[in-house]
């Protein structure tokens, strides 16, 4: 039992209980989303030395400043811990664009001044009107920093998902909501003849396009392979974009489908039935000196990530944005 | 001057790590004690593990070993097949015999507490 002072209280967390929990059960409003060190919004602050495990992601400044995250800390000494004035992280966004990119995947266009690196991802913070909370989802940032000052998205819509069936129903263009960030480092950092190998499934498009586009525009001179998993043919999108893009030389564009499908010759991009892990052990035996982009659920990340570490690329020339799955 | 220096310190690990780790995971007889889905943590811990064979800076004592490795139950045969593929790794880095002859000494002398057998009386 650590005893833990918040706000002047003290409170007694259980064995193995992260702090945040503690603090939702005491009754307090704390903000929170993925509760799993990804998504920031849980960020407190302690003057404490033994903060371990929970900054994470965090930036030095921030580091030193001793934020942390409260879903990650499990505390086993008493601490002091502070609210941080979150309204100082978070810029306000309007809505200028939302479109179906196909049935299920929702694209949003923000307008914001946020300074970020393609690939990133930032927390979209909002509240729905039927539930009084702040509601915080991770999205990836699918545009270049082209300087125009909106950011695009690519959500996939879940109808019993809280946040993505807002955005769907109710959210309109010229609504706001709150954005926190950018954080990760999936982002565009190879050497200008440097291969590129990026793996995408399904909304995991957005990061990699984000890269391929800086890539693009700083003159990427390697060759850019994407290859771009999914289910059924129908759960691709922006497929006309992605055709315009491949006008670049060195861009070569697959879509890779599981399910058996009879026509799908009408797309304007190269596209497969295959198992998209025994398609890259096939077509990528050797990946020594390739830059790997691996972007998607778990189960493809992980697995995919051993797969190329396996098949000769270097660990830090890997880089895995993770989606984190929502309760 | 220590091997973990002649070999070339920090860099000599560097350019061991991958080559070891993608070794342990493709061999049969240990790879289920390092396929874990967080593998940047693994990759910074099989750098300790080098760092400390090559006689490199660190702060493990014999019980350290014996405490980190107690819950993985170790035998022989896993303690021979770590020492294999970390010959091989070398030996593919062209490190002269007598470095790697010293690399595995120092393996040696922690073998009971990674094993956590009793030490030999
Ligand atoms: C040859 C002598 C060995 C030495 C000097 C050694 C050294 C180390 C070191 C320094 C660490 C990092 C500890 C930490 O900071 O967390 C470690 C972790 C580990 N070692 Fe060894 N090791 C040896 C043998 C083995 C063997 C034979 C195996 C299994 C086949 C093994 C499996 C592991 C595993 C799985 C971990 C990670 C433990 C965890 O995360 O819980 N080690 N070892
Ligand atoms: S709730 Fe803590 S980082 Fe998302």
């Amino acid at each position: 039992m650590t005893a833990i002072d918040f706000e002047g209280e003290t409170i007694r967390l259980g064995e193995n209980e992260p702090l945040l929990d503690g603090l939702l059960r005491a009754g307090f409003d704390i903000a929170n989303g993925c509760r799993s060190g990804v998504c920031q919004s849980c960020l407190l602050q302690s003057d404490s030395e033994k903060l371990v495990n929970c900054q994470q992601g965090l930036t030095e400044a921030q580091k030193r400043l001793g934020y942390f995250l409260a879903c990650q800390c499990q505390p086993w000494e008493p601490m002091a811990v502070n609210r941080v004035d979150g309204e100082q992280l978070k810029i306000n966004a309007k809505v200028v664009d939302k479109r179906w990119l196909n049935p299920s995947v929702l694209g949003v266009t923000l307008e914001a001044a946020l300074d970020y690196q393609p690939g990133q991802y930032v927390t979209l913070l909002g509240r729905p009107s039927g539930s009084g909370d702040f509601l915080a989802r991770c999205y990836s940032i699918a545009n270049a920093s082209d300087g125009s000052g909106t950011l695009e998205f690519h959500i996939r819509h879940y109808a019993d998902g809280a946040f993505s069936n807002w955005l769907a129903t109710e959210v309109e263009p010229g609504d706001c909501l709150q954005v926190q960030g950018p954080m990760g480092t999936c982002i565009y950092s190879a050497a200008s003849e440097q291969p590129l190998l990026l793996l995408a499934a399904g909304t995991g498009l957005a990061p990699v396009l984000g890269v391929i586009k800086e890539a693009l525009s700083q003159g990427h001179k390697g060759e850019m392979q994407l290859l771009w998993a999914a289910r059924s043919p129908h759960d691709f999108y922006l497929l006309e974009e992605l055709s315009l893009l491949q006008a670049a030389a060195q861009l070569n564009i697959k879509l890779v489908y599981q399910e058996d499908f009879a026509d799908c010759n009408t797309f304007a991009i190269d596209s497969v039935q295959a198992d998209i892990y025994n398609y890259v052990h096939q077509h990528f035996p050797s990946l020594q000196g390739h830059k790997i982009y691996i972007c998607g659920a778990e189960s493809f990340t992980s697995k995919l990530r051993k797969q190329c570490f396996l098949a000769g690329a270097a660990i830090q020339e890997i880089a895995v944005d993770t989606f984190t799955p929502f309760a | 001057m220590s091997i973990y220096e002649k070999i070339g310190g920090e860099a000599a690990v560097n350019a061991a790590v991958d080559i070891f780790y993608r070794k342990v995971l493709m061999d049969e007889r240990i790879s289920e004690f390092f396929d874990t889905v967080d593998m940047e943590n693994q990759h910074v811990k099989q750098k300790a593990f080098l760092t400390m064979a090559f006689g490199g800076p660190n702060s493990y004592t014999g019980k350290d070993m014996r405490e980190g490795h107690k819950h993985l139950n170790l035998k022989e045969e896993h303690f021979n097949a770590v020492a294999e593929n970390l010959v091989a790794t070398l030996k593919e880095l062209e490190v002269p015999q007598e470095y790697i002859d010293d690399i595995i000494a120092v393996c040696l002398s922690v073998k009971d507490d990674v094993l956590n057998l009793e030490p030999a009386a």
